[in-house]
């Protein structure tokens, strides 16, 4: 399980949003930390295949991006997603799950379990207009992991969740990130802090650190603050 | 589950399963074909587009009673509606921000979109099939006006609709197509005061050049319209 991002980069008229990244994942959670603007969205829809690249490769075990078989092993939140009015949370997984070419059999299957795992279950028949941003987001996140993603991309996925809900969000991701890739991008430190094996750092566009923090003798926060810092001397 | 079963479930509770995620992963999960992923997007169009396209036809069909010799008229004002809500219809995913959601998904946001064309066209396209050839049976026009007076409307809302959704997102989107339609139907309808105006053998050569424009605008559009889902842009 690989994936492989070479030379990605992307521009919009005069702003380059994502300089040259290039970066190679294997199994696990990754945390993507910057501040607001520093093109993790852009970075993670690059991912995706839902942005084109001005430059460079995105690629899953040798499948390409812009492949049926790379979207077969994806799985996404986006920051902002919306619904359709007349969705109910079941109703709204179920056609998710046809697009993702689940059959209905399988896909009821897999809905009543994923709502049990999101917390979901007793809502499952209420429109999801009447459900708070806490629900919204764990209902997003039993989207993404409707076909049993092995590449799973969440862009700020804890936004709008409670104290709790993050916890319990945290502790989901870490059980999904033995079994595939998981990249978490957020600008909170501490959505990460115990459950990312690498953190990536992004700063105007560019990585500013990759690897492993845990080796440092410091709290992910000091961590990435002091990355910043270096950077900002170097410049 | 009788007393006894119950007893030994508490008894004998099932340890929970282990790399269960990792063991259902080697098996080639079954998909979906493409006929049932169409037929399956039918039931996710939205209520009132079925109940518009019902509306319309019934009010076609009753219009050789209702309105008696405007028949022609009045159906022709009905078709930028029906455009209005095959145009709509078809950006529905911008509108409701689920475009990036589909987008991602084995099918695609182009087969969504596809899918929808496909079923919704072909509604239009009946719709269209029974009004045209009723309203020239009906009218003491030549059949060749009263055809031309009933889908001109229909392409050049189509046009400038896809035209429109193409270029603004979300409810703007929605609300500047609708403006549209209502301006072509009321034109329609104005037509009907001075209908020597529009009803001469000179003006038909009007009628087929801005039928024929507005037709290949619609197509153009649509090809435009499905080649852009291969990038959703959105304001950085």
């Amino acid at each position: 399980m690989e994936l492989v991002i070479e030379g990605l980069s992307k521009n919009f008229k005069d702003t380059k949003a994502v300089s040259d990244i290039s970066v190679t994942l294997h199994k696990g959670v990754y945390g993507l930390l910057g501040a607001n603007g520093a093109g993790k969205s852009t970075l993670m829809r690059m991912i995706c295949g839902i942005l084109k690249p001005s430059s460079g490769r995105v690629s899953f075990d040798g499948m390409d991006v812009s492949e049926e078989g790379f979207r077969a092993v994806l799985g996404y939140l986006p920051q902002d997603f919306g619904y359709y009015p007349e969705f109910k949370a079941r109703d709204f997984l179920l056609y998710m799950a046809a697009l993702k070419a689940i059959p209905k059999k399988e896909a009821l299957a897999r809905t009543e379990e994923l709502l049990e795992l999101v917390g979901l279950k007793e809502v499952s028949k209420k429109k999801i207009k009447t459900f708070s941003g806490g629900m919204k987001q764990r209902l997003g996140i039993a989207q993404a992991l409707l076909n049993r993603p092995k590449l799973l991309v969440l862009d700020e996925p804890t936004a709008g969740l409670d104290p709790k809900e993050r916890v319990r969000f945290r502790n989901l991701i870490e059980k999904t990130g033995h079994d595939c890739i998981v990249i978490l991008s957020t600008h909170i430190v501490s959505d990460i802090e115990h459950i990312s094996d690498e953190v990536m750092i992004m700063r105007e566009g560019r990585f500013i650190y990759q690897g492993k923090w845990t080796d440092e003798q410091t709290s992910l926060e000091d961590f990435y603050l002091k990355q910043f810092e270096e950077a900002e001397e170097d410049e | 589950m009788s007393k006894l079963e119950k007893e030994i479930k508490a008894a004998f509770e099932a340890p929970k399963p282990q790399k269960k995620e990792e063991f259902l992963s080697r098996f080639e999960e079954k998909q979906l074909s493409l006929t049932k992923f169409i037929l399956s997007q039918a039931g996710y169009i939205g209520k009132l587009t079925w109940f518009g396209f019902a509306a319309i036809l019934i009010c076609a069909a009753l219009s050789p009673v209702t309105v008696n010799d405007s028949a022609l008229w009045f159906v022709s004002s009905l078709m930028p509606i029906l455009a209005l809500l095959l145009v709509s219809e078809s950006a529905r995913s911008e509108r409701y921000k689920m475009a990036e959601l589909e987008a991602v998904t084995r099918f695609s946001l182009r087969s969504v979109l596809m899918a929808r064309m496909v079923i919704l066209g072909g509604m239009g396209l009946i719709v269209l099939a029974i009004c045209a050839p009723a309203v020239m049976f009906l009218c003491d026009y030549p059949a060749i006006f009263s055809g031309l007076f009933v889908v001109t409307p229909f392409f050049l809302t189509s046009a400038l609709g896809l035209l429109t959704v193409r270029r603004i997102k979300g409810q703007a989107a929605i609300y500047s197509v609708t403006a549209e339609a209502f301006f072509v139907s009321i034109l329609v309808l104005l037509a009907r005061n001075c209908p020597e105006r529009y009803m001469n053998p000179g003006m038909i050569k009007v009628f087929m050049i801005v039928a024929a424009g507005s037709l290949f605008l619609t197509v153009f559009e649509g090809i435009c319209r499905i080649k852009g889902t291969e990038e959703i842009t959105w304001s950085w």
